[in-house]
């Protein structure tokens, strides 16, 4: 693993170096989940822009308002302790809006699969009256859900190609509740971009 | 610069919940296992100590409700001490995973997913006594697995907490017992839209004959629950409702209820209870409004239990969550009782 840090550090500052803000260039982001508040897990997701409309503001502080949609396939894991790890895989769709100052505030539904395990040996009564052992293969849940985000862009300002984010979702996956599970989340964007300065 | 303090505050405090672990004692068991049994997997945990041959099998209330809240806070810490509880959550509760499939819930199913339990525990732990505790709907539960001549040859005794063998019953006393609160209320000139909705309800139902009535005067009576006076002895951890994921627990609550409708409108277990004749404490609350003692009154007449087996207990601090404002003298008669069959 260590041979490829240094590729991926010169992939990273090509685009520190290189990259001019651009509300069309898709971003990989990486968040910590909290998934029911308590229960840490990780979401990968690649950011992908649909549309996008870009207002430049002159005048003293000048600078450019962005409108993006976004849909963004994502892979996630948690770990709910002494009780099942949830590994989920879908797509959000989500409208954002960045300000001049760089601020983001964004509104997203999205819909997937959540697989989860059982995190205790599985014992399966048999009619016999004994007990056996099982290795039991998990149960799968398809689910929806929809949430905001509120984040800071620093490309936006001219800065890294990062921005930061913290999102509150509400998510059913339908055959394990009928309850809307919040979950919160927060972590880091890298935009993808390869355009010259 | 703010925004990303918050969210770096954030993640600090997130991680800080994974590195949650639930303490163990030396020389107490802390065994924690699924049950897979017609489409549900129970979950199963053991606390208590290692060295005592009498287990206490806990039946949590609801229907929906969980017993691992009461593990992992420790409440029941004071009888654990003396011997080992085996929480297990329901099927459609707590942290109980599986189909959600109401169409096989009955009592029936209920009482044979208990009987999975106390049959795991016999070949797991080969105790010698099996004693069961159940709370509130819990107390039904229990009550109706002793009802069956087979399962009841397996267990030496049995700990009704604030249980609900009768459903009508359990609602009448609840019933008064909210009216005359009520009546002081609108007497007093507190809170008198609530209290004055609760009182029209109250004349024009005599009945219960739909479940909607046994959950109206259940929100009313959990609002008045409990000694005024008293301090709760355990406070819960944060990070213990949190881990429990108080949205999840509730999560399946209105399903259960929907599949148990009828069966929590009716009253199949008075007409048996004298055949039960397992030795038995009945641990009911002064200030529970829940399952008023009234209910554990006629529970203690109608068992069929020896009157030297049979004892009534009267908490004269507890409401109707039994071992919050002293768990040590809940401990000590549910203690006392097990010693008596040792």
């Amino acid at each position: 693993m260590k041979r490829y840090f240094p590729i991926l550090l010169l992939l990273m500052a090509q685009g520190f170096l290189h990259a001019q803000p651009d509300p069309k260039v898709s971003s990989l982001r990486l968040h910590y989940v909290a998934n029911q508040i308590g229960h840490p897990g990780v979401q990968f997701a690649w950011e992908k822009p649909l549309w996008n409309s870009v207002k430049v503001k002159e005048g003293k502080k000048p600078g450019q308002r962005w409108q993006t949609l976004l849909v963004s396939p994502y892979l996630g894991f948690h770990s709910h302790v002494q009780n099942h790890r949830g590994l989920g895989a879908g797509a959000g769709l989500a409208y954002r809006f960045t300000t001049k100052r760089g601020l983001e505030y964004q509104a997203f539904v999205q819909g997937g699969y959540l697989h989860t395990f059982l995190a205790n040996p599985v014992w399966e009564y048999q009619e016999n009256g004994e007990f056996n052992q099982v290795n039991s293969p998990g149960r799968g849940s398809l689910g929806y859900g929809f949430g905001a985000a509120f984040g800071y862009n620093a490309w936006a300002r001219g800065k890294a190609p990062v921005a930061f984010s913290a999102r509150l979702a509400f998510n059913q996956p339908r055959q394990a509740t009928s309850a809307m599970l919040p979950s919160l989340s927060a972590g880091v964007h890298y935009f993808l971009s390869t355009s010259k300065s | 610069m703010k925004p990303i303090l918050a969210i770096a505050f954030l993640a600090v405090a997130f991680s800080l919940s994974a590195c949650y672990q639930e303490e163990t004692f030396p020389g107490q068991l802390s065994d924690e296992y699924y049950l897979r049994h017609k489409g549900a997997d129970l979950p199963v945990w053991v606390r208590g100590n290692a060295s005592s041959s009498s287990f206490i099998i806990f039946l949590h209330g609801g229907p929906g409700g969980s017993s691992m809240l009461d593990a992992l806070s420790r409440t029941l810490r004071d009888v654990t001490d003396a011997h080992p509880i085996v929480f297990y959550d329901q099927r459609l509760s707590g942290f109980a995973h599986g189909e959600r499939n109401i169409d096989n819930l009955s009592a029936d199913q209920m009482t044979e997913d208990l009987d999975v339990v106390v049959e795991f525990v016999k070949k797991t732990y080969n105790p010698e006594q099996i004693f069961l505790m159940g709370h509130s709907w819990g107390g039904f539960l229990g009550t109706a697995y002793l009802a069956n001549p087979t399962y009841r040859a397996k267990i030496t005794g049995w700990i009704d907490v604030a249980g609900a063998h009768s459903f009508p019953l359990t609602w009448q006393a609840e019933k008064n017992l909210v009216k005359a609160y009520a009546d002081s209320m609108v007497a007093a000139g507190e809170e008198v839209k609530y209290w004055q909705k609760y009182l029209d309800w109250h004349q024009t139902t005599t009945e219960l004959k739909e479940v909607e009535d046994l959950l109206f005067v259940n929100r009313y009576a959990h609002g008045i629950d409990g000694n005024p006076d008293a301090e709760e002895a355990y406070e819960f951890p944060a990070i213990t409702w949190i881990l429990s994921s108080p949205a999840a627990l509730t999560s399946s609550q209105n399903l259960i209820i929907e599949g148990l409708s009828d069966l929590l409108v009716s009253d199949p277990l008075v007409p048996v209870m004298n055949q039960i004749t397992t030795p038995s404490l009945f641990l009911f609350g002064k200030y529970d409004a829940v399952v008023p003692p009234a209910v554990g009154e006629a529970a203690f007449q109608q068992i069929g239990t020896p009157a030297e087996d049979k004892f009534y207990v009267l908490l004269e601090e507890e409401g109707h969550s039994m071992w919050s404002v002293n768990p040590s003298r809940f401990a000590q008669e549910v203690t006392a009782f097990v010693a008596l069959y040792e």
